[in-house]
């Protein structure tokens, strides 16, 4: 063979063993990086104003202190404020996801009306928040509901609902529902069925549906903003108030708490999956 | 016994009914009937060269949002797709972190770093590219850096996750054919992953148009967007006719473009699968 | 039963009896609450102060639990009020809202058996409210671009642009600019009331451009000048003392100044209303008023606690006869009737 011949086969195996997109241009390597840094270095530089030992906000830090910390730990107004956004966000999960898994088992098997059914368990996924939010202030201010802590699970239960919905239909949408059939035949019931069956293989499902429920009451802004009022005011709303109204990093530290546990979150979520994959399913 | 497991759908949609639909609902009544049936606030809309302003803010932002993020997200999805495991299990962390962290924090963490002795411009300073602060707060550039860092995920993950359903094979066949790699990208690949594109293009705007936290942080006077004027009417010049109103146009634009999308490209569109 | 209709009432009973469960909170809540004042004040260094001096002392004193809140906001205390949900029992607001609260009929009248108001300065004595400090809006600027006292003194100085360049931050409310926009336009500082509205305004299109960020609480334009967003701007007194004390670069001219002063009211159906009249009898005293202007350099409404308070300190406030001879003195009653139409002309004006 020439050499001619061989550069060219040696092209070829290259292009080859690349794949039918070949090698990734650099440029479009660097853009995605730098995307990725865009989307990535916000939450980072949070964390060091935390620990900033100036007395208001500056950047960079003079130096290093937990006073922030100390701040945030130490105030009884951000205390329970954290405090009621735990108790909102996970009494939110409990009913989202028991309602929102029901819901998900419904809309398995097609009927009349299953499209509108779809469509108005999605909608608040796409509404946007503010009409959602005024909307339930409106009445909330009619049946004196307004910064009550019932009041805030259940306006945070419709915006979590469809995501334990999506996520969970898309987990029984792997089911085999012949397991089901299986044990029915064998003698099970409806309830027994599901206990014993399905609940056990869409766990994983159940658990990231859960956690999204979570998430999504726990970080929810504008609806706390018009609902939760002074006596069940929010982690999100005692930000909100205080990016605005005070000077100092109190928020940055709170920030950065917050960031550590959707990481937290997140890597539940990802173990959770992982332990699913691996059991085979 | 079949009925049985729609009875299940019943807690949902009842729970919906009350604290979704209705409040809705009282709304687009409120904004009709201030007491007495009369078209008055929308009307007002109409009158006020404010509101004009507003929407067409709204508007611009929205769109300008969508295209960024598109032009960020498309390449980013692409090699999210096409990397190795390993690689990909790292994007995504850089994808899906930002997407689980409060909007808030995201804001906030932006007001931060675009101030004029931020980290932005004292790094655009220390690597000699200007000399002096640029204004990349409280102004449109501001508000819209903000926006596209929070919505961002919502355009890749959708791209993304129709791009993994692509065959590679058909880029070989296209190959084998006499195309050349750009060619079979240009005109195989990117029409396949026109779904996705299209997934993402409307979650993005349409979440743009609603957005509240982002442009009231970081925006401008002349930045307004139809939530924050929806705020003022009803919190603080408690004008719940207008405000009413104002939500009802908005809804309508929200649902007037998904119905119109969906209808154009098929059912089932919003059925993304979230991580 | 089939089984299917007794895992849905399980369901249900579960949902009904969690929501029973957290709703069940209320009667205890609202117990709770008379033993508690929810207050709301302005946030950031003031409400600070007042948390050292009041809030914390009458808490220990009167074991009556205070419960903040904040920014202070009239639409959302109208809002309150006329919906039946008021959550605040006591408000520290503007002047002007004494005047325009009793108008809307959204307040509480005080109850002067309980309150003494020996040593008080009339002006601030009102049947629906009584003053809390007196406090100013002054220029401020940043001392890193003026420190050798070249900084403007007069509101024409700040609207030259020309020479004194760089980016403002002025206050997003027409009550904090309009008179400034006249003394700007020459306008003697006693003819200002009433004010010349569709003059104010010409006036302000011209300074419009040049502001970056148009503030909306207290401890925004302190935060600005501190950190270089801005190099002059309209603030309130204190807050830039406060910034100082911290250490930021921030400075504070008293020439011109508007001073003015704020008020305790109570909400129409606040439910501690005796709880807040306590608190006012208790905050109106002399010792609680030097304490607070000690802290921060608002001006007490109780002439007495001058006594307590120290020379430097007193140099500082606004009430202080050489500043205050430098400053309007606001007109609650002209502001208080024409604050609502304004605002609107405002929102509208600023969006153009």
């Amino acid at each position: 063979m020439g050499p001619r011949a061989v550069t060219e086969r040696a092209r070829a195996l290259a292009l080859e063993a690349a794949g039918p997109l070949g090698r990734r241009h650099p440029a479009l390597l660097g853009l995605g990086l730098a995307t990725l840094v865009f989307l990535a270095a916000p939450l980072a530089v949070v964390v060091p104003i935390s620990f900033s030992a100036a007395k208001y906000l500056t950047f960079p830090p003079p130096g290093w202190s937990l006073q922030w910390y100390a701040r945030y730990f130490g105030s009884r107004e951000w205390m329970s404020a954290t405090v009621r956004s735990f108790e909102v966000a996970l009494l939110t999960t409990l009913t989202a996801t028991s309602v929102g898994t029901a819901a998900a088992l419904a809309l398995r098997r097609p009927f009349r009306g299953r499209s509108l059914a779809q469509l108005v368990i999605l909608a608040p996924m796409v509404v946007p928040v503010i009409i959602v939010a005024i909307g339930v202030y409106g009445l909330y201010a009619k049946l004196r509901m307004v910064g009550t802590l019932h009041g805030l699970v259940l306006a945070h239960t419709v915006l979590a609902l469809p995501f334990v919905v999506v996520v969970v239909s898309a987990t029984l949408s792997g089911f085999d529902q012949t397991l089901e059939l299986a044990a029915q035949n064998l003698g099970a019931n409806r309830w027994n069925t599901f206990r014993h069956v399905t609940l056990p293989l869409i766990r994983p499902g159940l658990v990231s549906g859960a956690l999204l429920a979570f998430v999504t009451s726990f970080d929810e802004v504008v609806v706390a903003i018009f609902v939760s009022g002074t006596q069940a005011a929010t982690l999100p709303k005692q930000m909100w108030d205080g990016i605005r109204t005070e000077i100092d990093p109190t928020v940055a530290a709170v920030s950065t708490l917050l960031i550590g546990v959707t990481t937290a979150v997140i890597c539940i979520s990802a173990v959770v999956r992982l332990r699913a994959g691996a059991d085979g399913s | 016994m079949r009925w049985a497991s729609e009875l299940l759908l019943v807690p949902a949609l009842a729970w919906l009914g009350v604290f979704f639909v209705y409040p809705i609902g009282r709304l687009f009544y409120a904004s009709l009937f201030t007491p007495a049936f009369s078209l008055d606030s929308y009307a007002r809309l109409g009158r006020s060269p404010i509101y004009l302003t507003v929407f067409v803010n709204t508007f611009e932002i929205s769109v300008t949002v969508m295209l960024i993020a598109l032009l960020l997200g498309y390449p980013l999805a692409f090699l999210l797709a096409t990397a190795g495991r390993r690689a990909s299990g790292l994007m995504l962390v850089a994808i899906v972190l930002p997407l689980w962290t409060s909007v808030l924090v995201r804001t906030y963490a932006w007001m931060v770093l675009l101030g004029r002795r931020g980290l932005v411009n004292e790094g655009l300073q220390t690597l000699g590219l200007t000399d002096a602060p640029l204004p990349l707060l409280y102004n449109r550039l501001g508000v819209t850096i903000g926006m596209v860092h929070v919505l961002l995920p919502f355009m890749v993950l959708p791209i993304y996750s129709v791009m993994k359903g692509i065959d590679v094979d058909l880029l070989k066949a296209a190959q084998n054919l006499g195309a050349n790699r750009r060619q079979a990208f240009l005109r195989v690949y990117v029409p396949l992953s026109l779904s996705g594109l299209a997934t993402g293009c409307l979650v993005v705007f349409v979440s743009a148009l609603g957005f509240f936290v982002t442009p009231a942080l970081l925006g401008g006077r002349g930045d307004t967007m139809i939530a924050m004027l929806i705020d003022v009417q009803v919190s603080q010049l408690l004008d719940w006719g207008l405000g009413a109103a104002l939500a009802v146009v908005l809804f309508a634009v929200t649902a007037a473009i998904l119905f119109g999308v969906q209808r154009l490209t098929g059912a089932e569109r919003l059925w993304v699968r979230v991580p | 039963m089939s089984s299917i209709d007794r895992r849905y009432v399980l369901k249900m009973g579960v949902l009904t009896a969690a929501s029973a469960a957290t709703s069940a909170g209320g009667p205890w809540i609202a117990r709770a609450q008379s033993k508690q004042l929810v207050v709301c004040s302005w946030g950031g260094a003031y409400q600070e102060a007042q948390r050292k001096t009041m809030f914390q002392p009458f808490e220990k004193e009167t074991g009556i639990k205070i419960v903040e809140a904040s920014p202070t906001d009239y639409g959302k205390l109208k809002a309150m009020v006329q919906s039946g949900n008021v959550e605040w029992d006591l408000v520290d607001v503007g002047d002007l809202n004494v005047v325009a609260g009793a108008k809307d009929n959204l307040l509480e009248p005080l109850d002067y058996q309980q309150i003494d108001t020996k040593g008080v300065f009339p002006q601030v004595v009102h049947k629906y409210g009584i003053g809390t400090i007196y406090y100013s809006t002054v220029l401020a600027f940043s001392t890193k671009k003026y420190p050798k006292g070249d900084h403007p003194k007069t509101w024409a100085q700040f609207w030259d642009v020309a020479k004194f360049p760089g980016p403002r931050t002025m206050r997003n409310n027409p009550l904090d600019n309009l008179e400034f926009a006249l003394l700007a336009d020459d306008v003697p500082m006693d003819k200002v009331y009433p004010l010349d509205v569709e003059r104010a305004f010409r006036v302000m299109d011209r300074i419009k451009p040049h502001v970056n960020v148009w503030w909306t609480t207290g401890a925004q334009p302190a935060q600005l000048l501190a950190d270089g967003e801005v190099e002059l701007a309209t603030s309130w007194n204190g807050r830039i003392f406060a910034i100082q004390k911290q250490g930021a670069k921030a400075g504070l001219e008293w020439n011109q100044g508007k001073l003015q002063w704020d008020s305790w009211v109570i909400p129409r159906g606040s439910k501690n209303r005796d709880g807040a009249m306590k608190f006012i009898a208790w905050s109106t005293q002399p010792k609680p008023q030097a304490a607070i202007a000690n802290e921060i350099p608002y001006g007490p409404v109780n002439q007495k606690a001058f006594e307590f308070i120290g020379a430097q300190a007193a140099r500082d406030m606004p009430t202080a006869p050489d500043n205050a001879k430098r400053q309007v003195m606001v007109d609650p009653v002209w502001w208080g009737e024409h604050r609502n139409v304004l605002v609107e002309r405002w929102n509208a004006w600023l969006l153009k």
